[in-house]
């Protein structure tokens, strides 16, 4: 299955067009749910969604669920693209659902957002390998961003639950969930590199070269994963908020 | 007189900053991760398929640049990809070290060394280049070292055999070959498109995690 | 590569610079740190001194120095040697290069004192990185050791014998070792000295001033 579609944000409006199975729904002011029919996407799905948040728009998308990623007919991988961009001023806040990558799948995902040099992007991503109790799928997910179009991050997290050489020590750790929070834009807080570990759960905040900071977490439940990247994210603030203090 | 230049390039002998760095091998060690001989051997595979195709491919451009290409652009490109501080920190100390061992050795384009500390691998792919050496020689002399430099650094650690250690090494030699060839083809349409984003981007979770606990802590061996 | 870039000069020896750096080396425990925290009390006033420590556990020989506040903490850096202490002084003195580099950029300093991690007889700082060497090896090694030799023993500019203070609780000889020095060194200068004593540095002090001198001639 191949889809395209869009959505449209300036101040005061939004517009938007579905194309199955994607589909997009307002929930609230600048506040947009994303609704993917259940036990997809497929290998050989092509999904695609193109962005854009005009000057001085807000813009929060959520999802309804985990999306869940399953094996297809053939050997092609599923795959989900992002495009978006965030005019002067403006913020898009993305926070969707995890995406389960169940064994056997091949998932991969490219996320590109080009700010503008005034605008803001909060990007929280979460994989779990396999639903519980199998080893789990390939996924590759790519994540681009520009501000002022310079770049300020181009990394691709790849995990395969199957592979050991991706699961050891210099891949997943053995861990079964990852998460990111990126936090890109203007008005950041100055943030120094930490991390943290106990035996479930490690998580890092990690200073990009250039305006922004990436919260990345390995661990063993979903739930430890977002109390985690929650947890540093609140450092990160109130840090800040100490710094501005003082 | 090429092919000494590039074992020359390879040997861990020439002054590179390398000796200093584990490639994140005594932080994967303290946390439990890494502790025998086989776990070295996944580890390396692991560092095969995320970090060496990135830096290979990086290797294999500054290889394949002009002198006056836009050299900064091809290391923040490479920054970009590299989302902890330390480890960008540690990539820029070894580039430094190294350029300022091979800018005596042979003449190095001048836009590489206005950056003060370039990226490891593109100074490794400059002065691959500079030396005679080919594209392909520049990526797997990257791979070669982020292969030796680990091993070297777990023999220090863990009192691991090292007659055992090299014969991991040259069991995954054959796949890092390969990653070699594979970043070759990628740089020659990243120099060709003049677009960095053809290069792989591959950055592994846990490496970074455990490269921002290594810089916290107060006593470490290695620099990175 | 063009035609033209290859008549690039290439950087001859290492440029003798303003400051004069001064290398530390010698076995573990010998008391390269407590000479260095002496040399500094008794310099730090007169002189802008900077320090680079290679210590094998990293802060540690710079907390010493900041603890006895003879340093203000920008002043020493630390280098890590990734547990090879001789290689980051001798063959791959690039991270020293570094740092020693940047205290000169810093302070524009008279005196650059780079003590190396405790290693063997055998490791000796290249003169790519400082311009003259103390090695320092106490008694309570035995008064065999400046018999072994090794270029510490043989080469440096100062031998320092510290902890005579010791001399007769661990049975060494000290008249053996000041022989042996000598047969080893030739016109090489050998002091022997206590650190724990009352202005023990002294002998020390009175050569670094000496170098100073000779340095800036
Ligand atoms: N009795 C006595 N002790 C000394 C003397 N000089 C130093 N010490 C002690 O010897 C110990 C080692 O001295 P350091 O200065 O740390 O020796 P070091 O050579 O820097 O040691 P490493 O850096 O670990 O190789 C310390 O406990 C010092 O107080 C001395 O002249 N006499
Ligand atoms: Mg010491």
């Amino acid at each position: 299955m191949k889809a395209l579609a869009g959505l449209d944000v300036e101040r005061g409006r939004t517009r938007w067009r579905d194309c199955a199975p994607i589909a997009l729904r307002p929930t609230g002011p600048g506040r947009m749910h994303l609704v993917q029919a259940a036990g997809g996407p497929l290998g050989g799905d092509e999904l695609r969604l193109d962005v854009r948040v005009g000057p001085g728009a807000d813009l929060a998308v959520r999802s309804a669920a985990a999306t869940v990623a399953q094996p297809g007919p053939g050997p092609e991988p599923a795959s989900w693209q992002l495009s978006a961009t965030v005019a002067a001023g403006a913020d898009l806040d993305w926070r969707p659902e995890p995406t389960v990558v169940c064994a056997g799948a091949d998932y991969r995902s490219h996320l590109r957002v080009d700010l503008d040099s005034t605008a803001w992007l909060v990007l929280r991503e979460q994989v779990l390998l396999g639903r519980v109790g199998e080893p789990g799928g390939r996924y590759r997910g790519r994540l681009t961003v520009t501000v002022g179009g310079e770049l300020l991050m181009d990394t691709e997290t790849v995990l395969d639950g199957a592979d050991p050489a991706l699961s050891g020590p210099a891949g997943s750790g053995g861990f079964r969930v990852f998460g990111s929070l990126l936090v890109a834009g203007r008005d950041l807080p100055a943030v120094a590199e930490r991390a943290d570990r106990t035996p479930t759960l490690i998580s890092a905040v990690l200073p990009l070269d250039g305006p922004g900071y990436l919260i990345l977490a390995l661990g063993r439940t979903s739930a430890l994963v977002s109390a985690g990247l929650a947890a540093e994210a609140d450092r990160v603030t109130t840090a800040a908020g100490i710094a501005a203090r003082g | 007189m090429t092919a000494l230049a590039v074992l020359l390039l390879a040997d861990s002998r020439l002054p590179n900053g390398g000796h200093a760095h584990s490639g994140g091998v005594e932080t994967t060690v303290a946390a439990g991760f890494l502790s025998t001989v086989d776990d070295l051997e996944l580890f390396l595979r692991g560092r095969l398929c995320t970090t060496a195709p990135v830096l290979a491919g990086f290797a294999a451009v500054a290889c394949l640049l002009d002198d006056d290409a836009d050299w900064r652009r091809w290391d923040r490109a490479l920054s970009a990809r590299i989302p902890s501080a330390a480890l960008r920190t540690a990539s820029r100390l070894q580039g430094g070290a190294l350029l300022r061992t091979v800018a005596g050795m042979w003449p190095v384009p001048a836009g590489l060394r206005q950056l003060g500390r370039p990226h490891q691998p593109l100074v490794l792919g400059a002065a691959t280049s500079a030396g005679g050496g080919s594209a392909l020689d520049a990526a797997g002399l990257a791979v070669h070292h982020l292969l030796g430099g680990a091993c070297s650094a777990a023999i220090r650690l863990l009192g691991l055999d090292p007659l055992a250690v090299a014969a991991v090494q040259a069991a995954v030699g054959g796949p890092g070959a390969e990653i070699a060839r594979q970043a070759v083809l990628a740089a020659e349409i990243a120099v060709t498109s003049d677009d960095p984003s053809a290069l792989a981007a591959v950055s592994a979770p846990l490496t970074e995690l455990l490269a921002a606990e290594h810089a916290q802590q107060e006593v470490t061996l290695f620099a990175s | 590569m063009h035609r033209e870039e290859t008549q690039t000069v290439l950087p001859a020896a290492r440029p003798r610079g303003r400051a004069l750096r001064i290398g530390i080396g010698g076995p573990v425990g010998g008391g390269k740190t407590a000479l260095v925290a002496a040399l500094c009390r008794a310099l730090s006033t007169e002189l802008s001194v900077v320090v680079v420590t290679n210590d094998i556990y990293t802060t540690e020989d710079a907390d010493f120095l900041r603890r006895n506040g003879v340093l203000a903490d920008e002043r020493i850096r630390a280098v890590r040697t990734g547990c090879c202490p001789h290689t980051a002084i001798r063959d791959d003195i690039t991270a020293n290069l570094d740092e020693v580099e940047e205290l000169e950029r810093l302070h524009d300093p008279d005196l650059v004192l780079v003590e190396s991690g405790g290693d063997n007889l055998t490791a000796t700082f290249s003169y790519g990185l400082i311009d003259r060497q103390i090695f320092v090896v106490d008694v309570a090694g035995g008064d065999k050791v400046p018999r072994k030799g090794g270029p510490g023993v043989t080469r440096s500019d100062l031998l320092v014998i510290n902890k005579i203070d010791l001399a007769e609780l661990v049975g060494a000889d000290l008249d053996v070792m000041r022989n042996d020095s000598a047969a080893q060194r030739g016109d090489r200068p050998t002091v022997l000295i206590s650190l724990r004593a009352e202005h023990g540095v002294a002998p020390v002090l009175d050569w670094v001033r000496r170098s100073l001198t000779a340095h800036r001639a």
